[in-house]
């Protein structure tokens, strides 16, 4: 099967054997007449290459390892857009990462958020969203990779702060310094796997340093939490 | 004394005049995997990286900035421990 979708804006053609797939691009499905501007597929060698990794994954499952590891290194070599860790939202027509350390509470932080502001927040990618240098902006978009909720969607927003969520009792926001953030910065942006890639993310991280804004976000999980972050930041 | 294998450096704000050393790879796995340098840390990592001697980093910055030899040679001491403590020199 071949099919074109949208992802981070770019057109992208992926040919695949497994449904998987499918199912997991759902929502990017391109169904415009213009044609793809990157094309994907996959060979058996790359396949048995992530099997070397991940043994016991069935075919299907690799196979789509293989084809999301090449759809983001074009995304990130052509099109200046990473994948980073954290739930985003658009609320005014802007866009958010609550970004922190696995099992923080980053989605439980979204979805109280969730909660006070209704329909006036949408989430854009609770998991893994792609950050994306545009022209002057950076843009957060959606990505297939939506976690375990699976909320998201395939939409974006210019990106106007990166929020560090932190366990406390008494909720407070905090503008920081991005210097004092870098740690974070690449600890959620998972790409130092080798030193082009990782010569590329820093690249990008070095932007959306200089374009946006960081916060501190001292938090509990009552409903105040979501008050104090979209008052905070937000408004 | 070298620098390891498997860092870069790279600068992230011209402006703030800050740069960063990370570790890839497998370096990357372990923990205090990076470093900020401000525009000398930086210097020192350049020049460490092509070889160069406690003394012969010395004198390059003593080329580049104004500033008195045991204060400079201090500096470079405190970049060389803390690019020791995220494992990036081999002796």
């Amino acid at each position: 099967m071949k099919k074109v979708y949208s992802i981070a804006g770019v057109l992208i053609s992926v040919e695949y054997k497994y449904s998987y797939t499918q199912k997991m691009f759902e929502k990017y499905e391109y169904l415009g007449s213009n044609l793809p501007e990157v094309e994907i597929c996959v060979t058996d060698k790359e396949i048995e290459n992530e099997r070397s990794q991940m043994p016991n994954e069935p075919l299907f499952y690799l196979e789509n390892l293989a084809i999301l590891r090449k759809v983001m290194k074009v995304l990130l070599f052509d099109y200046n857009a990473m994948l980073f860790h954290g739930s985003s939202i658009k609320v005014g027509g802007k866009g958010y990462v609550f970004t922190a350390p696995s099992g923080t509470g980053k989605s439980t932080h979204t979805s109280i958020l969730k909660e006070f502001l209704g329909d006036e927040l949408t989430y854009i990618n609770d998991d893994k969203p792609i950050l994306k240098i545009e022209g002057d902006s950076v843009v957060v978009y959606g990505s297939p990779w939506n976690g375990k909720h699976c909320l998201g969607e395939n939409i974006s927003a210019p990106l106007d702060a990166i929020c560090l969520i932190i366990r406390a009792e008494n909720n407070r926001v905090e503008k920081v310094e991005p210097f004092n953030f870098l740690k974070f910065l690449f600890e959620q942006s998972m790409g130092f796997s080798d030193e082009e890639t990782a010569e590329k993310v820093l690249e990008i991280l070095s932007v959306i340093i200089e374009k946006i804004k960081f916060y501190k976000v001292y938090c509990n999980k009552d409903i105040s939490a979501g008050k104090c972050s979209f008052e905070g930041i937000m408004k | 004394m070298k620098i390891k294998k498997g860092f870069i450096l790279r600068e992230m704000s011209k402006e703030e005049g800050i740069s960063v050393v990370v570790a890839v790879g497998e370096n990357a796995q372990k923990l205090n995997g990076y470093l900020t340098l401000n525009e000398s840390g930086a210097l020192i990592w350049k020049t460490l990286s092509k070889g160069a001697s406690v003394d012969e980093v010395v004198k390059v910055l003593l080329d580049e900035y104004d500033a008195p030899e045991d204060l400079i040679r201090n500096d470079v001491l405190q970049v060389i421990e803390k690019l020791r403590e995220i494992g990036a020199i081999d002796d």
